[in-house]
């Protein structure tokens, strides 16, 4: 039986990890608001030639947030239990390929701005823009504007990280979401010069007393559709008695509550409509897909 | 700087880790075990779990996976009730189940249940044979034989239960030994598997048992004392091999059997008429040439009664007309000391024996029982009563039985004097209207040549002793039947001048007697007789005068 190697994985460069670290963020996020209003929390990725947007429907940036973004050796996030590691710079790693982000949610609207040589400091100094409208945005907004080729790109692979995000958010797969706290909806939008050429949307619905959960994978082309449903037994289980990691720090709080103690384990199982399981190699995750170890569930945990 | 390209191997965070992923796998497990469809199929998710090349680190969580495996309850029984642990439960081989694949034995109650539910497919159980999932073992095996073999619906004991069922059985059980193992040896021993003639189940520890026959077909009589096994279940080779496994012998015909049977002769032993055609049918059967030794051997007759052949003569019953059966049956009256054989010895008669020509009849003759009637008496120096009775009750057919009995008891006749004398004596039947009886050495045989003179020189109502034979004889070939009679019996058969003299007292005596007094017919015929006789005694010189009778 020997194991594959998705041909993703050879493609995988860190220069894309971005999509991932925004995912987490977006995870992370609340949607009380959304949930009042009945609707499914969302994230959603429009591709343009020149920049990348994402749309969230989460409950809006806090002053906590702003701070939190800003800064360097703190998170807002609550507990041990966020996987963004990294001591809160994840989100700096949209820098890669992009030189402005746009960030605009409720009534705040500001940019970083960080071309290769800054010094960085544009990484943590947002600064304010002006928009066109008065907003008032349902959902937060991040403009991602991507590097182009110029002088001052000369070592970046313009094309190549073009073709790279492309295709990582094309290849996006449903099962992403079985390991996502609050996201329950995916959708990835690619538009040409004048419309949209296509879509990928992810869709997860849970049915928790028999623990089924369906995965549903849409994808639109000129105008015609194509679903496929996919059908997985999820159990989640907090294991206990952990210890300490050692590449992270803890905050006071999280001393005292002993919260890295614990932590959540996810299996998804997959099966057939007619609930016969299905056996296929699959990918064992951990906050990022790694490589395949040979089990045929997905597991989703916290490693150092 | 941490490696976020693949997973921390040497962190104890990690580590922990894996305890949470296997915790997680088994309760994951037990959910599904909830769910009708998946309870049965969920082992697939595992399929290759052991096999796999798995670095240390993996190979950790796959070690305990396999451990908590062991220790939850996650396999469905047959009898659907509450979920057991993988070694609470038992893998069902074909050679312990039914041709419908059934397990032969039922399960045993409550907790102590080890069958795996039919829901489980064979490859998916295949799976869990790595997480210690095993095939009965025959300890558990025979604790279900030992079971059945108590409770009133035992499949064992059961007369429903099928020849194939027994077969699959026996070797089942008989994997004790034919593994050798010691200990399932001695448990199977203990087991009352052993099925006797008598209904009772008996163990191998409980005394010897035999086989119930002898050389395939020949069965051993059951009132010998001896522990048999029901020929029924015997006739099956699997079951066999167990039985003979278990003890079971096969019983010696020349130094164990025929000296048993004919011992209780000897003893005087109580013997049924059942019983007796089963000792006489085994004796037959495995009868030698040259053994003569069956002197004690009784038979019963028709009345139920049992003679030894040597103090009562027994005869078989018979439709031959001269037998003495017919003789008895057709004048209604009794043969004093006269037995007749009861009909069961020949109704189902056994099939010929092989390892001898005589045929069943010829060998119960053998036994003693007489073909021809005594004509002497067994005792004394005369005739014997039967022989006298047929020739008082039977006066027409006496001379039949006379020729019937002659080919065998002739001799035995001719030697006693006083017998001889005595039948020669016997007045017996001859031709003339009615019955007119007559000495039998005085009379003549019913020649044509002689009835011709007779006929010529006598009138009708005048009597010659012809004897009366049932079929007429033709001219000289019939003799040859009766020269017995003329050569020991002084029966006659010449026209000499004793033929003429007998002549001339018959005439005279038929016409002074009654009716016809002095008016003889036919006066003339008188001279003619006269001149036979003077010409017959002119022809042989000697026995003159004395027999010239006084008129």
């Amino acid at each position: 039986m020997g194991f594959l190697i998705r041909l993703a994985r050879e493609l995988y460069s860190k220069d894309v990890r971005f999509i991932f670290e925004l995912l987490q963020n977006a995870d992370d996020n609340h949607y009380t608001k959304a949930k009042k209003a009945g609707t499914e929390p969302y994230v959603s990725f429009h591709h343009y030639s020149d920049r990348v947007v994402i749309e969230c429907n989460e409950d809006g940036f806090t002053e906590a947030n702003i701070r939190a973004i800003c800064s360097i050796g703190q998170s807002s996030k609550t507990g041990a239990q966020g996987y963004i590691g990294e001591k809160g710079i994840g989100f700096k790693s949209i820098f890669k390929v992009a030189w402005k982000a746009h960030i605009q949610s409720g009534c705040y609207s500001f940019v970083f701005i960080h071309r290769p040589g800054d010094s960085g400091l544009g990484m943590i100094s947002p600064e304010w823009e002006e928009i066109p409208e008065q907003q008032n945005l349902p959902c937060t907004r991040i403009t991602l504007y991507l590097h182009e080729n110029s002088n001052d790109n000369r070592n970046i692979n313009v094309e190549a990280q073009h073709n790279s995000i492309k295709e990582q958010l094309g290849g996006l797969q449903a099962t992403m979401l079985l390991f996502l706290k609050r996201l329950t909806r995916i959708n990835i939008h690619f538009h040409g010069d004048d419309a949209e050429e296509s879509s990928v949307m992810l869709a997860m619905e849970k049915d928790v007393s028999n623990n089924r959960t369906t995965l549903g994978r849409d994808v639109t082309r000129d105008g015609d559709s194509n679903e496929i449903k996919n059908y997985y037994h999820v159990t989640t289980h907090t294991a206990a008695g952990l210890a300490r990691s050692d590449n992270r720090t803890y905050s006071q709080a999280e001393e005292a509550t002993r919260a890295y103690s614990k932590a959540n384990v996810v299996l998804a199982f997959p099966l057939s409509d007619s609930s016969v399981p299905i056996i296929e190699q699959q990918e064992v995750f951990a906050f990022l897909p790694i490589r395949p170890v040979g089990f045929n569930v997905s597991l989703r945990f916290c490693p150092d | 700087m941490a490696n976020r390209e693949d997973v921390v191997t040497s962190s104890s965070r990690n580590v922990g880790l894996l305890d949470g992923i296997a915790d997680a796998l088994i309760l994951a497990v037990q959910q599904m075990c909830d769910h009708e469809g998946l309870q049965y199929q969920w082992m697939r998710y595992l399929a290759n779990l052991t096999e796999y090349p798995w670095d240390p680190f993996w190979q950790k969580l796959v070690d305990k996976i396999k451990t908590h495996l062991t220790k939850v309850e996650i396999l469905r029984p047959r009898r659907r009730g509450p979920l057991r642990r993988i070694g609470d439960l038992s893998r069902l081989s074909l050679m312990k189940s039914d041709r419908n694949s059934e397990p032969l034995f039922a399960d045993l109650p409550g907790s102590q249940e080890r069958y795996l539910s039919t829901g489980y497919m064979s490859k998916d159980l295949d799976i869990l044979q790595k997480f210690g999932l095993n095939y009965m073992f025959q300890n558990e095996f025979l604790d279900r034989v030992k079971r059945d073999l108590s409770v009133p619906d035992s499949k064992m004991k059961s007369q429903q239960t099928s020849e194939d069922w027994h077969e699959r059985a026996a070797e089942a059980i008989d994997l004790s030994f034919t593994r050798n193992w010691t200990e399932r040896i001695a448990d199977t021993k203990a087991l009352s598997l052993l099925p006797l003639c008598d209904g009772r189940w008996v163990s191998a520890n409980s005394g010897s048992s035999f086989f119930p026959t002898v050389k395939n077909e020949i069965f051993v009589p059951g009132d010998l004392g001896l522990q048999l096994l029901n020929p029924k279940a015997c006739s099956n080779a699997k079951r066999k091999k167990l039985f003979i496994n278990l003890g079971v012998n096969d019983l010696d015909i020349k130094l164990a059997l025929r000296p048993r049977i004919l011992n209780k002769y000897k003893r005087g032993d109580l013997i049924n008429l059942q019983a007796s055609y089963a000792h006489l049918v085994f004796l037959y059967l495995t009868h030698e040439a040259g053994f003569e030794d069956y002197k004690n051997v009784k038979l019963y007759d028709h009345e139920g009664y049992s003679y030894l052949p040597e103090t009562g003569d027994l005869y078989f019953i018979s439709d031959d007309p001269q037998s003495l059966w017919q003789l008895s049956q057709t004048g209604d009256f009794v043969f004093e000391g006269v037995h007749f054989v009861h009909p069961q010895y020949l109704e189902n008669p056994p099939k010929q024996a092989t390892q001898h020509n005589i045929t069943w009849k010829d060998w119960l003759h053998s036994l003693g029982i007489r073909r021809y009637p005594r004509l002497v008496h067994r005792e004394h120096s005369r005739l014997s009563p039967e022989c006298v009775k047929v020739a008082e009750k039977h006066p027409k057919r006496f001379l039949s039985f006379l020729r019937y009995a002659w080919n065998s008891e002739g001799d035995s006749v001719v030697k006693d004097e006083d017998a001889l004398e005595e039948l020669a004596d016997t007045e017996v039947c001859c031709q003339f209207r009615g019955e007119e009886m007559f000495p039998l050495r005085d009379s003549y045989l019913p020649l044509p040549g002689l009835k011709a003179q007779c006929s010529r020189l006598m009138g009708d109502d005048e009597f010659f002793p012809f004897l009366h034979t049932e079929e007429p004889l033709a001219v000289d070939g019939d003799v040859n039947k009766w020269s017995f009679l003329l050569e020991h019996l002084e029966v006659k058969s010449q026209d000499g001048w004793p033929f003429y003299v007998q002549m001339l007292s018959c005439i005279t005596d038929s016409n002074t007697q009654g009716n016809s007094a002095n008016q003889m017919g036919r006066p003339g015929r008188l001279i003619e007789i006269y001149g036979r006789i003077h010409s017959r005694c002119r022809e042989s010189a000697d026995r003159r005068a004395e027999l010239l009778r006084v008129r």
